[in-house]
């Protein structure tokens, strides 16, 4: 039996993807989308997990039927899926009345219900979120043997969103648990219980690869491994600077950087370590490709400031230092020691 | 001490002078003349000599120096020489003034090196000292000397660094801008982010609006084809006597934020309520009948007695549910209006059942796109929510903007502090000066960061406006030569052109003889014989 298990794909999502993607970045998750299905028709892949947050909000009725229109091109595989936190089975929503597909089988209970699939000797467990959060253990819970392979597919992992804990899956006997809710992808148990990750990064902060999870269940036990897939990745940078460095070289690094690691990509560099104190950096203008989103400017000024002190022991630039000794580097107090040392240095009179 | 000295003045040409001559010897120099002589034209020279002499523009330019002091004969031959020691060295500084041949030069005599004024050769030579604080210290003109605002500027920065060790000199002023210029374009950044953030709000709050019309507009639609609902019922009760119609749900009056939930089980509690009486009833009668039926106790009725239990409790069970559900449906029923509830009927004519029902089809496609919206608008309001939260971006830029603030507010903490220390050190001198020139009458003179002044006798506060002009002038003088010594380390001479005026005997001798032990060239200018008198008895 084969398998793909997908999460957190947030259609509706629009994210922030820098000046040249932004605009076309909701329709590329849909696309994406759109293509594990075409996948899975192609490989005849069995079973589609969804583990939960398909929509990034409450599923519009048009929406769930271009879906379900996807799902309706399968000719092979079984379709399961769960509500997530995001697209919580409120009041009212389209999730209660939607009528899906023959080979989709919705888990939208708030309380633990399974399908069978006879053809696989399999059971498939889940439960859908009906609010925001959900605080209680609701996957301690042991697989009831009513087939004979088990697979949970669950949501959450965190303080507010269904805590889970790694020793009681370890040990609640299901052949494969199928989670949401993190979008990094990730194994919490290896080979038994796996992160997919976002489809696409949603957030800025889903950096690193993203795809799904494509498995077995043979005989001899469960094989899995993490298929990336996404367009695009978030990828953050530090970029340590020295003195020589000026707008120009720090331009230049950038683009080669991103040319090397791919233009699809989106960026945020930081910039960090000693700057020439008389460069400062125009951050504004290094967006070369429209893929950056944020360049951080953490650099210092390359002033040594006890040198300084003690050279200034006596005069106003001493006096200066003085009143900010013993704060850490990136507290905003040394931010200010930094911008007034500059700002004296700056009006030296000789 | 690297003291200077004028050696020699050559004058050129300039004002009523030309092709003279003055050799002048260190300690004190006293020129004496009656008016007219031309002393405050070899002041103006001297002046003119160590900081040049530019010509104003425009109608400033009809009663500047270099207007009055243009020569009498000869204007295009503007000039003149100074020869001056400093650190062991003589220097020879040449300038001539006029519009077309300006020049300066600069040479030491002793090794013949030209130096470079344009460098700021002349500037080291004078310790620094600009035109500006030259005439607020150590060249003291003719009455009420008292030190200009800038003075006041000039020691404030000054104080500011007055204890400096050498590595550099700060413009506190030049900082605090750099640091509010910086913060100005910090804020000015914080606030376009937030403006770029308001216009993706009214994006979503504009699609809000579209939504809300849209339902509107879905909602009037519904109240239309209610209307012809209606009216076709009625032709329908006259087609058929039973007065019965079809369900419709009426969401007028429901706001699209509100979630759907009408209050549709009234005539649900009613019927339970009725079925609850019959239960009570038939429970009763029950019990009645096996009352009359045994004499045994109450539990021992038999069969129809345990029934007749049953019955009961099941009718009141049955009536306060009923009552809870008729109770709940009112109140949903105030909320959201009653929905009309009428029954079906068989028999119709074929185009008014088609109509019904096209009607009635009608009413659902409404309904579901009225939900459509409903969803969405909910979704954008979330989506609105989640703009309120300031980003990363946002937060450095506060931290970076609060930061400068706090680096202006310890710069300025760091400058007053100094500016106390220096204070109380100007003062000290100042007072020390005032006293010896007063012989002991004044022995304490304040002076705030305005240079406002007020001085002490014998412990008693008396504000400057109450004591003579004399003592005015001293109290002038003590703060001038103060000021020359912290601002100026190399000894520069003094000069004064007529100051003493005002001074007695008795003051003026001891302002002489204070001044015979400066290490410094003392020149003065005087119309009067008695400096050179007195100096004579001190000396």
């Amino acid at each position: 039996m084969r398998f793909i298990h997908i999460a957190d794909v947030h259609l509706g999502a629009q994210p922030d993807a820098g000046t040249a993607y932004s605009s076309g970045r909701a329709q590329e998750i849909w696309d994406s989308f759109s293509r594990v299905i075409s996948l899975c028709e192609e490989e005849k892949t069995d079973l589609l997990l969804i583990a939960g947050d398909l929509f990034h909000r409450q599923p519009l009725l048009r929406e769930l039927k271009e879906v379900n229109y996807l799902f309706s091109t399968l000719s092979h595989t079984q379709v399961v899926l769960i509500a997530g936190n995001h697209d919580y089975i409120k009041k009212g929503s389209y999730y209660r009345t939607f009528q899906w597909c023959e080979n989709v089988h919705p888990l939208f209970g708030s309380e633990m219900g399974y399908v069978m699939l006879k053809e696989y000797d399999l059971a498939v467990y889940g439960l859908s979120y009906h609010t925001r959060e959900i605080r209680e253990e609701r996957y301690s819970i042991k697989a009831p043997l009513a087939a004979a392979h088990e697979i949970l597919l669950a949501h959450g992992g965190d303080e507010k969103h269904i805590p889970i804990r790694k020793e009681i899956l370890e040990s609640s006997g299901f052949d494969y648990i199928a989670l949401g809710h993190i979008h990094k992808p990730q194994a919490v148990i290896r080979n038994m219980a796996l992160y997919a990750g976002a489809l696409e990064p949603v957030d800025r902060n889903d950096t690193g690869g993203h795809g799904f999870v494509r498995g077995e269940i043979t005989e001899n036990g469960v094989n899995v491994e993490f298929i990336p897939f996404a367009s695009r990745e978030y990828i953050h940078l530090a970029l340590r600077v020295n003195e020589k460095m000026t707008n120009g070289s720090v331009k230049n690094h950038i683009q080669s950087t991103i040319e090397s690691r791919g233009t699809q990509n989106i960026y945020k560099f930081i910039l960090r370590g000693y700057r020439d104190a008389d460069v400062e950096f125009d951050t504004e203008h290094m967006d070369i490709y429209g893929n950056i989103l944020e360049i951080e400017d953490q650099t210092r000024a390359a002033y040594n400031y006890e040198e300084l002190y003690e050279q200034n022991r006596d005069n106003l630039i001493g006096k200066f230092i003085e009143q900010f000794q013993g704060y850490e580097e990136d507290s905003m107090e040394y931010q200010a020691l930094q911008e007034g040392v500059q700002a004296l240095l700056e009006n030296c009179l000789r | 001490m690297e003291n200077m000295v004028i050696k020699e003045l050559y004058i050129k040409n300039f004002g009523k002078f030309s092709n003279r001559q003055f050799l002048l010897k260190d300690g004190i120099q006293i020129f004496y003349g009656e008016n007219e002589y031309g002393k405050s034209t070899i002041y103006a020279f001297i002046k003119a000599m160590l900081f040049g002499l530019e010509r104003g523009r425009g109608r400033a330019a009809q009663n500047d120096e270099f207007s009055r002091y243009e020569p009498w004969e000869n204007p295009n031959y503007y000039a003149g020489v100074m020869r001056f020691t400093s650190g062991g060295k003589t220097f020879r500084l040449e300038r001539s003034f006029d519009r077309y041949t300006k020049s300066a030069l600069l040479i030491c005599e002793d090794d013949g090196e030209e130096l470079s004024i344009e460098d700021g050769d002349l500037e080291m030579l004078l310790g620094g000292m600009t035109k500006e604080s030259f005439e607020n210290t150590i060249a003291v003109g003719q009455l009420l000397a008292r030190p200009g605002q800038e003075l006041a500027e000039e020691l404030k920065n000054y104080a500011a660094n007055y204890y400096e060790t050498g590595s550099s000199t700060v413009d506190l002023g030049g900082a605090l801008e750099t640091l509010q210029n910086r913060r100005k374009s910090v804020e000015q950044e914080i606030k376009g982010l937030i403006d770029r953030q308001e216009e993706k709000k009214e994006i979503v709050r504009q699609e809000c609006r579209y939504v809300t019309n849209d339902a509107q507009r879905l909602q009037t639609e519904l109240e239309v084809n209610q209307e012809k609902l209606q009216k076709l019922r009625l032709v329908q009760k006259e087609e058929s006597q039973d007065k019965k119609a079809e369900d419709v749900e009426n969401i007028r009056g429901r706001n699209v934020v509100e979630e759907a939930g009408p209050g549709a089980d009234t005539d649900n509690a009613k019927s339970w309520i009725a079925l609850g009486g019959l239960g009570i009833a038939a429970g009763i009668a029950g019990r009645i009948w096996s009352a009359f039926t045994s004499s045994q106790g109450v539990f021992s009725g038999g069969a129809i007695s345990v029934l007749a239990w049953i019955f009961l409790g099941i009718g009141i069970l049955l009536v306060c549910l009923g009552g809870i559900k008729w109770l709940r449906g009112r109140r949903d029923g105030r909320k959201y209006q009653e929905p009309v509830q009428e029954k079906t009927v068989v028999e119709l004519r074929p185009q008014t059942r088609t109509e019904l029902q096209r009607l009635e089809w009608e009413n659902d496609r409404i309904k579901a796109e009225f939900k459509e919206k409903q969803i969405r608008f909910q979704n954008l309001q979330e989506q609105l929510s989640e703009l309120d939260m300031p980003g990363g971006k946002l937060k450095s830029l506060r931290t970076s903007a609060q930061a400068l603030k706090l680096a202006e507010e310890k710069l300025l903490e760091a400058s007053r502090n100094m500016t106390q220390g220096f204070g109380k050190l100007l003062n000290k001198k100042a007072s020390h000066i005032l006293e010896q020139i007063t012989q002991g009458r004044y022995t304490k003179l304040l002076v705030d960061e305005q240079l406002n002044m007020t001085l002490f006798e014998d412990g008693r506060r008396i504000p400057i406006d109450r004591v003579s002009c004399g003592t005015i002038e001293q109290v002038y003088f003590a703060l001038r030569m103060a000021a020359a010594e912290m601002l100026c380390e190399d000894p520069l001479p003094i000069i004064f052109d007529d100051a003493f005026a005002f001074y007695d005997e008795k003051r003026l001798k001891s302002t002489l003889k204070w001044l015979s032990e400066q290490q410094r060239q003392v020149i003065i200018f005087t119309c009067q014989k008695r400096e050179q008198e007195i100096l004579s008895r001190i000396v």
